[in-house]
């Protein structure tokens, strides 16, 4: 009887220890976690420490949770992450950008556009396009309190030039031929051949971005052998990291320019956006910004609630890429009645409610040359259906499908499941392009297939974003102008494909600006003549935040979470 | 006893083994390539150098055999290997999800045991009567319910209506409650309707009749007979769904922003991340395996009539 009273006993330890195992793991970690805070903040900065979620919680129990818990951490702001930071390494591609644009800085950086100084407050560019002479910021000093110098940056553009394989979208690291150093301010780079995009490639958030002496390893490089710690030049500095969990920033006090106003940035992993959404309402987050999850409804009714929002057009922009080497879609009269088929305003409006603007061509406005001025096409049906009649894309007995020569006006279009904007871009589609008598197959797929039959060229017409940030326009470019690359395939079937290969890679590093310009409207108007992109929509970065924080501003770059700015309210 | 748990220790060797070969060789069968997968994941452009250059970085540059080899040779000392997206081990990331997914797991089958437990007694003791059938529409409208929207529902009021839990993350017990009800609510229903059943069926044995006539209280005649048999089939379904649970977190884990096994595999699918899959599937069924073997020793001292087949190695 014994034996069986301990069975039950056991049988009820079986699942209550996993559970009590967990409890204290639980409560050790919290414990641990605050006491790392408290070691890094210091005994004055016990602020921070009320920043984890039991305070936050206890103070929702209490109701009236915004007021309490904003009282509870006035010097910690809980920014919503949809993915771990990572190592911050800032030599390899694994962690998040958004992460490491906090952390570490570069010579320049883009804004609206536009290359600005950074860690170097001005530069020459010798006429011959060859030698780059950066001018250093003055009493520049890394989180750890060591300076910034011509060395240092020295040390970190060889050692990424040391695995320049391992970057082959960096058109500036076989360009660059040698290095110098002539004073502590002043860092000279000596190229073998002109490169158009040497200023943007240090513009990106990494690999080209300053590491400390103390974050290099003993041996080999951060690339292949990690680094000792995140030490960069930006405003925050980590403090604690709990992978898949969260990461605590604290202010670099060292910081050359405007230091954040909040001395903590706590950056917790919450996946799902609907859960994000529910813990911003609860008080559990401040902000929450991306232009990938965040939806149109979401966004307005948060809006309407009183949460204080922002908008910015990024420079990437979802386009209808037509393959035009497809079965249908490599005659060109189909592309070109699609693109008059094609009412991009009823997208922005009903999918993204508005917040998103109608795209004119594969760029956006504000990209480096490639506002040639060309017109984009009308939406104009009637025009797409007498195109599509001259063409001899008829309506055969009474169908409501055209056909030529016995086949029918049926395409599909691919798109990554996982975007689910896109579904809904490619429904609006289907009602559109039935209206001309074209059948559209809707096909979304899992990520990695989508991306292995854009590649294989096995599509008729797919919805993907362009890359945007600071690679435009030079790295799609070499994209495009790399047989077998996925952007070239799109473009196999275009009449002028070889010539257009030569002109794209020619403006990598045609430094007379003119022919460069010439480039760019050949580039441009061959895209529209041969309509291959249909430009849908210019993504944009939505931010929504607690209404006590003033302050709130997403930039152009997609990549960033911009909480620089932001502070309580008085 | 001793002898059939060796022996099913043992066992575990070839079973593994065949698991990894098969976990190794049909997630290559997958459609996508990983090296392109990783490229996009890091937002860096896919051209052949790129590719070449991370195949050669994440092991992908052999044939498939090849790299099973040189695999299988590192499993065997310990080492699962990195993580392509994070560069850590995939031992240590398994390790910190594991540890979070068996505490929701722990505390689901704590909701479950309770509720089914009470459930399932409580029907079994009105049979028949309407308390009988309001608990079984009760259990079936949990399990019922999508688990995604259960826990939407459940966050609607317990965290931003009535601000009693928190909605997401794992920083203190709080955090726990709402997933693990979550996760255990479809299961409960199972139980309850499995204890009951057992129950009636168990209060019938000539063996019950004879404790009653042998003067033993209903009560005492419950806790002494009843209950430790009906168990039997409770704890060997237990021992088959554990496995399950573990593995099922995965949407709850997502709703509810839990840093378990379920997030991270998914996220491994998705990037091809395939030292974590296989490093998952390998765990996965180690876990099945001895959930059974645990239930299959419960069951045991739960019944001592099914030891002479144990020590007969049923």
């Amino acid at each position: 009887m014994r034996r069986r009273l301990a069975a039950m006993i056991l049988t009820l330890a079986f699942a209550v220890s996993a559970t009590a195992c967990g409890d204290s793991s639980s409560t050790n970690g919290t414990t641990v976690s605050s006491a790392a805070v408290q070691e890094t903040a210091g005994e004055a900065d016990k602020d921070a420490e009320a920043a984890t979620a039991e305070d936050a919680q206890e103070a929702d129990a209490e109701g009236s949770q915004e007021k309490e818990v904003s009282a509870d951490r006035p010097d910690t702001v809980v920014v919503r992450i949809r993915k771990d930071t990572g190592d911050l390494n800032p030599h390899t591609m694994n962690s998040q950008m958004f992460a490491q644009y906090w952390v570490y800085e570069s010579l320049v950086s883009l804004e609206d556009g536009v290359i600005v100084p950074k860690l170097a407050e001005s530069w020459d560019i010798s006429d011959d396009g060859l030698t780059y002479t950066f001018h250093l910021r003055e009493g520049v000093t890394f989180s750890d309190g060591s300076a910034f110098n011509a060395e240092i940056a020295k040390k970190n553009i060889e050692a990424v030039r040391n695995h320049a394989d391992g970057y082959s979208f960096l058109q500036s690291l076989d360009a660059i031929d040698s290095i110098e150093t002539p004073d502590e301010l002043t860092l000279i780079l000596n190229l073998n051949t002109p490169c158009n995009s040497l200023l943007n490639d240090f513009t990106y958030s990494r690999p080209l971005v300053m590491l400390g002496e103390a974050g290099f390893p003993e041996e080999g490089d951060p690339y292949d052998q990690g680094i000792l710690k995140p030490i960069g030049t930006g405003k925050w500095v980590v403090a604690e990291y709990v992978p898949d969990q969260y990461t605590l920033f604290e202010r670099n006090e060292n910081y050359w320019g405007e230091k954040p106003a909040f001395q903590y940035l706590k950056a917790v992993v919450i996946t799902d956006v609907n859960t994000a959404a529910a813990a911003l309402e609860a008080g559990e987050i401040d902000v929450m910004m991306d232009s990938s999850q965040i939806t149109a409804d979401m966004f307005t009714r948060l809006q309407g609630e009183g949460y204080t929002t922002a908008v910015a057009s990024t420079n990437s922009v979802v386009n209808l890429n037509l393959n035009t080497a497809g079965a249908v879609t490599g005659d060109r009269n189909v592309r070109l009645a699609l693109e008059y088929a094609t009412d991009n305003t009823v997208i922005a409006e009903g999918v993204f409610g508005g917040l998103q603007e109608p795209a004119t061509a594969y760029f956006t406005t504000d990209t480096a040359y490639t506002d040639t001025g060309i017109e984009a096409y009308p939406y104009d049906p009637e025009m797409a259906n007498q195109i599509l009649e001259e063409a001899g894309w008829i309506y055969e007995d009474g169908a409501k499908v055209r056909s030529k020569d016995g086949q029918p006006l049926e395409i599909s279009v691919i798109y990554d499941a996982s975007v689910s904007t896109h579904q809904d871009i490619a429904l609006i589609l289907q009602s559109q392009y039935a209206d001309i008598g074209m059948k559209l197959a809707i096909e979304p797929q899992d990520s990695q297939v989508f991306r292995q039959n854009w590649t294989a060229g096995e599509f008729d017409a797919l919805i993907y974003s362009s890359w945007g940030g600071s690679y435009e326009p030079y790295a799609t470019l070499a994209a495009m102008a790399s047989e077998g690359d996925k952007f070239s395939v799109v473009q196999k079937g275009m009449s002028n494909k070889a010539e257009l290969d030569e002109i794209m890679t020619d403006c990598l590093s045609q430094s007379d600006t003119e022919i460069l310009q010439q480039n760019f409207e050949i580039i441009m108007q061959s895209f529209h003549d041969e309509a291959v992109y249909v430009p849908l929509t210019v993504t944009s970065k939505l931010g929504i935040c607690r209404s006590d924080l003033t302050g709130l501003t997403a930039t152009g770059n997609q990549d960033s979470i911009d909480i620089d700015s932001l502070k309580w309210a008085e | 006893m001793i002898r059939y748990f060796v022996r099913q220790v043992i066992g575990l060797v070839p079973l593994l083994f065949l698991v990894s070969a098969a976990a190794f060789f049909l997630i290559r069968r997958l459609p996508g390539d990983p090296a392109t997968a990783y490229l996009n994941s890091i937002n860096a452009p896919v051209t052949e150098e790129s590719l070449a250059e991370v195949r050669g970085q994440l092991g992908l540059d052999g044939s498939v055999p090849e790299q099973y080899g040189k695999w299988l040779g590192q499993v065997l000392k310990g080492d699962l290997g990195y993580s392509y997206q994070t560069k850590r081990p995939v031992t240590e990331e398994l390790a910190s999800g594991l540890r979070y997914t068996a505490i929701l797991a722990g505390a689901a089958l704590l909701w479950i045991l309770v509720f089914s437990m009470l459930f399932g007694v409580f029907a079994a003791a009105r049979a028949g009567r309407l308390v009988d059938s309001a608990i079984r529409y009760l259990t079936f409208l949990g399990s019922a319910m999508p688990k995604f929207w259960l826990g939407y529902l459940l966050v609607q009021f317990f965290s931003l209506k009535w601000g009693v839990l928190p909605v997401q993350g794992a920083a203190n017990i709080k955090c726990l409650v709402l997933p693990s009800f979550t996760l255990a609510c479809s299961y409960i229903a199972t139980y309850t309707k499995l204890l009951r059943n057992s129950i009636l069926e168990v209060r019938n044995q000539p063996y019950v009749r004879y404790a009653r006539s042998r003067g033993f209280s209903a009560r005492q005649t419950a806790w002494r007979h009843v209950l430790p048999n009906a168990l039997t089939p409770v704890c060997t379904a237990l021992g088959l769904h554990l496995g399950g649970i573990l593995s099922g977190a995965v949407i709850v884990e997502n709703v509810f922003s839990w840093p378990g096994l379920g997030r991270m595999c998914i996220s491994a699918v998705t990037a091809r991340n395939y030292p974590i899959i296989q490093g998952y599937i390998l765990l996965m069924a180690l876990i099945f395996v001895l959930a059974n073997l645990i239930s299959d020793v419960i069951c045991v001292l739960l019944n001592p009539r099914l030891r002479f087949g144990a020590d007969e190695g049923i």
